[in-house]
């Protein structure tokens, strides 16, 4: 029976430490490399969307650059990210149409929660890519599912933060490159 | 005579041991399905305590702590918010309504709320339901309170009465609003929910009592009409939202956030009960761990005594053999026999844990708010046991197999 003492033991240690390692993933979410957002609302077949990402997911850097070559790859960036069909794909018969989708590159000044610690960098400049859809649908409620595609366009986005508010509820759920599928429950 | 009766004949020459086996299934089954009980229970009740809101807004600090403090009465505010700001953001386009919240003092250890009218037709929990009065009505004048009903059961109130607010939480303050005392004026029906813990008074209540009442030192004079023109609270704990189209909910939840002129934090109440969850699941999942592990030492337990039991047993295995029993009859007797002891530990075990339900029903509820219905089983649970009786089956065959193996050794002649 001795070794059972361990087990509450052990259990009591992990439940002291998850909860604080998970207060701290969260708190960094305003810029942490690797990880992006996407918010998803949907009411009376309406659908917005607004992606945020930091630059570095999308185009591997984050600095004010006139360099053509890079330039370039912002463009791209941009072109492939407004093309909501390319990024997501709809389950469900819907009909929706994108009346506006939008992809900017955004500059983020932030001085205090840096993770990376940039010391030669005094004011370390942060850039993000944020991405906005708006859609109609004649049948919002046939949508049964959101697939995301971002993740073949974008393999530095390691995890993606899905919050979705709709008629079914408020869901938060994390996706990856091989969990990429929304799935709205009514 | 069949297997079942012989077994059960043979268990009751050995009545001690096995009763002590089952008393010891019965308990890993009590704790096994109990947790799964509290565990679902819980995550049901809260999940139902609000409905209907898009958004919960207090000061800065954390979702979850924001979420416990102004739904589930749990925990206390950092800060208060301004009432400047809370109508600024009531009047914002988008927003359909607001149901604001001030907390920090109590009744008995029941917590006093003051809030708006509009609370009791706007608020929804469950499937979207919205609250009901048992008796009474609403507040209508500066002193009137709605309690829950079982602020009612447990004080024994009914309209009229007279009830005195202490200043803070406890359930025993030394500074209580005497000199104001509230009247009961509605009492709200039964709802499951932190509603039926909690006393609620109007805003204007809440300042009217704090009127020449300052740092929990009384100061008496007369006071003059306290009408609600001039109590006008300066700040609120926290307020609910509900928007017109839930498609401008993180836009709006933005302009919260960044609202320049205070810090603000605006939530989801289902996304920060879904992170409250993920928090949980690993205590949730350490419970289950620790009743597994008991549930595996009382298996570990009947397969020791029915071991050791083995030994003493040899002269019976080996009259039954001479009667003309096969080996399969013994194996089929010692796992007939463990089957037989779970089961019994395991309906030992459903009969404790309805009964304790039954009896802890009352308490859970007054102190934890946290109301564990008696169901039948659901099939997680019946899983639960059939794994149970499938393990002690296969617990059982170590005796059997071992019995098995004495029974062609032995023969009929007893070594001593």
């Amino acid at each position: 029976m001795k070794s059972f003492k361990s087990i509450p033991v052990t259990v009591a240690s992990l439940m002291l430490t998850l909860p604080f390692y998970h207060a701290i993933a969260s708190e960094l979410d305003a810029h942490e490399h690797g990880s992006a957002s996407l918010d998803i609302a949907i009411d009376t077949n309406t659908i917005e969307m607004r992606f945020e990402s930091p630059a570095v997911n999308i185009v591997g850097f984050e600095y004010a650059t006139d360099d053509d070559q890079q330039l370039l790859l912002i463009q791209l960036a941009k072109n492939n990210l407004s093309n909501f069909d390319a990024v997501f794909q709809l389950v469900g018969d819907a009909s929706c149409q994108t009346v506006e989708s939008s992809a900017n590159w955004v500059t983020k000044h932030e001085e205090d929660d840096h993770e990376e610690g940039h010391e030669e960098a005094p004011a370390s400049e942060h850039a993000e890519f944020i991405a906005e859809y708006q859609l109609t649908c004649k049948h919002v409620d046939y949508l049964t599912a959101i697939d995301v595609n971002l993740f073949e366009f974008f393999p530095d986005i390691s995890d993606l933060d899905v919050q979705v508010i709709y008629s079914g509820g408020q869901i938060k759920q994390e996706l990856d490159a091989s969990n990429t599928l929304i799935r709205l429950a009514k | 005579m069949n297997l079942r009766s012989l077994a059960s004949k043979s268990l009751k020459n050995r009545r001690s041991t096995a009763i002590l086996t089952i008393v010891s299934i019965a308990v890993s089954v009590v704790l096994l399905l109990g947790v799964e009980k509290v565990r679902v229970n819980a995550k049901s009740s809260f999940a139902n305590t609000i409905s209907g809101t898009d958004l919960i807004v207090g000061a800065r600090s954390g979702s979850i702590q924001l979420l416990l403090y102004s739904v589930f009465r749990i925990g206390s505010a950092t800060n208060n918010i301004t009432w400047e700001s809370y109508q600024d953001i009531a009047q914002q386009k988008g927003v359909k309504w607001t149901i604001p919240i001030s907390l920090g003092d109590s009744h008995r250890g029941f917590r006093v709320m003051g809030t708006s009218r509009d609370y009791f037709s706007v608020y929804q929990y469950g499937e979207k339901r919205r609250l009901k009065f048992s008796s009474g009505t609403q507040f209508e004048a500066v002193f009137d309170a709605v309690i829950g009903s079982e602020v009612a059961n447990a004080l024994n109130y009914a309209i009229g009465d007279q009830v005195i607010i202490s200043h803070g939480t406890g359930s025993t303050s030394f500074a209580q609003h005497k000199d104001k005392p509230f009247v009961i004026s509605g009492v709200l029906e039964h709802t499951g929910t932190p509603v039926d813990r909690t006393i609620h008074v109007s805003l204007a209540g809440i300042e009217a009592m704090h009127v020449n009442w300052q740092g929990a030192v009384k100061k008496r004079k007369a006071s003059k009409a306290l009408t609600e023109a001039n109590l006008q609270p300066e700040s609120i704990t926290a307020f609910l939202v509900g928007l017109d189209s839930k498609v401008v909910s993180f836009k709006m939840q933005r302009y919260i956030n960044e609202y320049s002129s205070e810090p603000l934090l605006a939530i989801f109440p289902g996304i920060a009960l879904h992170e409250l969850w993920s928090l949980m699941s690993v205590a949730e999942k350490a419970l289950l761990i620790i009743s597994l592990f008991v549930v595996l030492a009382s298996l570990t337990g009947m397969l020791a005594v029915s071991l050791a039991g083995l030994n003493e047993r040899r002269r019976e295995v080996a009259i039954l053999r001479s009667v003309g029993a096969s080996h399969w009859h013994i194996m089929g007797l010692l796992i007939t026999e463990t089957v037989l002891l779970t089961i019994s530990g395991i309906l030992l075990g459903l009969i404790l844990l309805y009964s304790g339900i039954w009896l802890a029903q009352p308490i859970i509820e007054k102190n934890y708010g946290l109301f564990i219905p008696i169901t039948a089983p659901n099939i997680r649970e019946l899983g639960m046991v059939c794994m149970l009786l499938a393990a002690s089956f296969i617990v059982g065959l170590v005796p059997a197999y071992r019995a098995y193996r004495n029974s062609l050794a032995d023969g009929m002649s007893i070594r001593s």
